[in-house]
């Protein structure tokens, strides 16, 4: 059992990395608590009642552009902090954990991309659209422009008022607008993907690092309740039918959570290499994040009971959000089908050193 | 609302450079003592026992890697014995002989054994050529270990023994059984007055094996009757009562290993050679179904393995990987049934080891501490129990 609320840094095995490694692990820890103050602040309950009449929260997407998360991964020189993708990863899951209602990994990633790309991003919220795995853009009517990837691995902005989108809410109550194709770029706002991976496995991966967030979560809420909640003379915790959900409801959360870290430094290490790997790697990072959306969420509402179906209760915050995100940036099937296209591509023979050089290639760091 | 405590710790990890370099050598191996003849991939996987394999295996360094070279180990760190162990089960080696002896009995010798027991056991051990059974469970005492019977009493130079252990896989043919034994009478502390003893099952007296022919039909289960069994002095491991202690001190290396969601990787492979280009969505969905789980179980498997490494004692994320590993296991012949029926797979190869696998499917999540247990176990570590 590690301290609460502290993640760390990878592991290596290898003894010469410890004082980098220590280094990095102070570093993210900063940029942790400072992420965790702002998305806490921004998880009041007014906060959640506007997001639900469809009102876009301006002062807390200040505070986190304040803060410098949006451009985070920018180079120095190009107003960012220079920061690991392994470091944006952790605020993304760190976001997870808050049910943070705001568009974060979509304008992060995106003004990262554009940046990449030679373009001056435009300021403000971003939506992001790829060609394969997402057409759906959150908040189409407070975003300033859509970050697009096309199919000829180019990438672009357009701005959010030229591009029609069909409104609606996802399951959590966020407005999204959905396409039906990428938007074509304007010509001069778009310029050639600098690097690997593909931009839908990079939301990918961003997306699976906020649903191991949001699971962390419920876990977290499932353990309180079961051990508060006295039944029949006892806690609900004492019931050897609970404390067999919640063991089964941790492994989900926990599996999760470690592919969806291992799938991050896969990520890291092949940036700029050849999507080959972390393609593979990705892929099943996600489609066992999104699977797993079923069993955590059905059994935390089984133990919340009644309670957990209301929204006086925090728990559907975070249920509404994996319902979400589970289809969001590819749903199960999507991504599995890739994986499992992989696979039969390799052939039986090369279907295990598929596996293991997946992360075997992504730790050769 | 401040940031969620983290209850389980599963930092992903990396495999150094050294344990990766493994793979080839033991590929190589493989591939050679295969095509001469000496092992095939029948399907039993790692329960398939081939002494010639694992004195192939012991003479290339594979067999007791991590222990110190004065008792045949290689000095190898945990981790490169990680790779080992899933190379083997990837190409399905038959690896039951010397298994128990590599993964728990001769780690056990190594940390609670007499000099002398260290040498006399340890090397042949690590050459692949001495063959141990387990032998905890008893008639009575299933998931509930702590309520075994089997007695050693006192007797002139070392001990008699009495009473019977069940599920005794190889009992038959192994040279010698660690043994879970009571040797003080019951008290008001469960888990005080056991021991581990070590029985030389071919010489000697009162010992009867009863075959149990388990539901595939193959006879690797046992029953051992100790009728007045001698063990002496110098075959008692570690010290009189702190037997329970020895026992449940490994069991996260027993637990997170791959051995807990490869041990049907061969039907996932033969698929995945019966299908090609022209396999239907739902089919590859099926296979990135189980691909992803079990990618992802290994990435759990190396975090654990890693942090075992590190000095830790990760026992409850090892019950974790091991009821979500070997549920994963028992759920891969019903979605391979499922795409075999839909793609009208006919490949000898695919449906004869699916056969097999649904036989043996009932097993894995009882073995080794079943679901139950291991979910009680993680509920402890959530503290809610």
């Amino acid at each position: 059992m590690s301290e609460p609320g502290r993640r760390d840094a990878p592991r290596s095995a290898n003894q010469s990395e410890c004082l980098s490694s220590g280094a990095r692990t102070a570093v993210r820890q900063l940029l942790l608590d400072t992420a965790a103050r702002v998305f806490e602040a921004a998880s009041e309950d007014d906060v959640f009642e506007a997001v639900e009449e469809g009102r876009f929260p301006e002062d807390h997407w200040r505070a986190i552009e304040e803060n410098g998360l949006v451009d985070m991964l920018l180079p120095e020189d190009a107003g960012g902090a220079g920061v690991d993708f392994g470091d944006a990863m952790a605020v993304a899951r760190t976001a997870g954990a808050f049910a943070l209602p705001l568009p974060l990994v979509e304008t992060m990633i995106g003004r990262w991309l554009l940046s990449g790309a030679g373009l001056d991003a435009p300021a403000g919220p971003l939506g992001m659209v790829t060609a394969e795995a997402r057409l759906e853009v959150a908040w189409p009517d407070d975003i300033s422009a859509l970050a697009v990837s096309d199919a000829a691995d180019r990438v672009g902005w357009v701005a959010a008022g030229e591009v029609e989108s069909e409104r609606g809410a996802n399951s959590a109550g966020e407005p999204v607008g959905r396409l039906r194709e990428p938007p074509p770029i304007p010509p001069g706002q778009s310029g050639g993907l600098s690097s690997e991976p593909s931009p839908s496995t990079v939301m990918a991966v961003a997306r699976s690092a906020m649903i191991a967030g949001a699971m962390e979560r419920i876990l977290d809420l499932t353990i309180e309740h079961v051990q508060g909640r006295v039944q029949f003379g006892r806690p609900l915790a004492r019931f050897q039918a609970v404390q067999q959900l919640v063991a089964i409801m941790a492994s989900h959360a926990a599996v999760v959570g470690v592919a969806s870290d291992t799938a991050v430094l896969a990520v890291e290490s092949t940036h700029g290499e050849g999507d080959r790997n972390a393609a593979f790697v990705v892929a099943c990072a996600k489609a066992r994040a999104s699977e797993a959306c079923y069993e955590v969420t059905r059994i935390a509402h089984q133990l919340h009971g009644a309670i957990g179906y209301t929204r006086e209760h925090d728990l559907h915050r975070f249920t509404r959000r994996l319902w979400a995100w589970r289809d969001a940036d590819g749903d199960e099937g999507y991504w599995q089908q890739r994986v499992g296209e992989m696979a039969i591509r390799s052939g039986g023979a090369g279907l295990w050193p598929l596996l293991v050089e997946g992360r075997g290639a992504a730790l050769e760091r | 609302m401040k940031a969620p405590t983290v209850h389980l710790r599963f930092l992903p990890a990396a495999l150094p450079e050294a344990a990766e370099n493994l793979r080839s050598e033991v590929r190589v191996l493989l591939e050679e003592t295969r095509a001469e003849g000496v092992w095939l991939a029948d399907g039993l996987s790692w329960w398939g026992r081939n002494p010639a394999l694992s004195r192939a295996l012991g003479g290339a360094g594979f067999i007791g890697m991590t222990w110190p070279r004065q008792y045949g180990g290689s000095e190898r760190s945990y981790l490169e014995r990680y790779v080992v162990t899933e190379e083997l089960l990837a190409a399905c080696a038959p690896t039951a002989f010397h298994w128990f002896a590599d993964r728990q009995i001769g780690p056990s010798i190594l940390r609670y054994g007499t000099e002398e027991q260290k040498q006399r056991f340890l090397p042949p051990i690590a050459r692949g050529e001495l063959s141990f059974a387990v032998g905890m469970s008893e008639p009575d005492s299933g998931s509930d270990l702590a309520s075994i019977r089997t007695r050693a009493e006192r007797a002139d130079g070392g001990w008699r023994l009495n009473g019977s252990k069940i599920w005794t896989s190889y009992a038959h043919e192994a040279e010698y059984c660690v043994a879970l034994v009571r040797t003080e009478p019951k008290s008001d502390k469960r888990h005080a007055g056991m021991s581990q003893v070590i029985i030389d099952l071919k010489n000697s007296d009162g010992i009867t094996v009863r075959p149990i022919i388990d539901l595939p039909g193959r006879h690797d289960f046992n029953e051992v009757f100790f009728e007045d069994t001698f063990v002496p002095d110098d075959c008692l491991l570690g010290n009189p009562g702190d037997g329970w202690a020895q026992v449940t001190s490994e069991l996260a290396y027993e637990r997170s290993g791959p051995e807990r969601f490869l041990t049907n990787f061969h039907l996932l492979r033969a698929l995945v050679d019966a299908l090609d280009g022209s396999a239907s969505p739902a089919a590859r969905r099926g296979v990135g179904l189980l691909v992803s789980r079990l990618w992802a179980l290994r990435a759990a498997s190396v975090s654990v393995a890693a942090a075992l490494e590190a000095g830790e004692t990760p026992n409850v994320e090892s019950a974790l990987v091991k009821d979500l590993g070997t549920n994963f296991q028992q759920e891969v012949p019903e979605i391979v049934r499922r795409v075999v029926a839909h793609e009208g797979v006919s490949d000898r190869a695919v449906l004869d080891i699916l056969h097999q696998v649904v036989l043996a499917a009932p097993s894995y999540t009882i073995q080794g501490g079943a679901t139950e247990i291991l979910r009680g176990i993680v509920a402890r570590g959530l503290r809610l129990r």
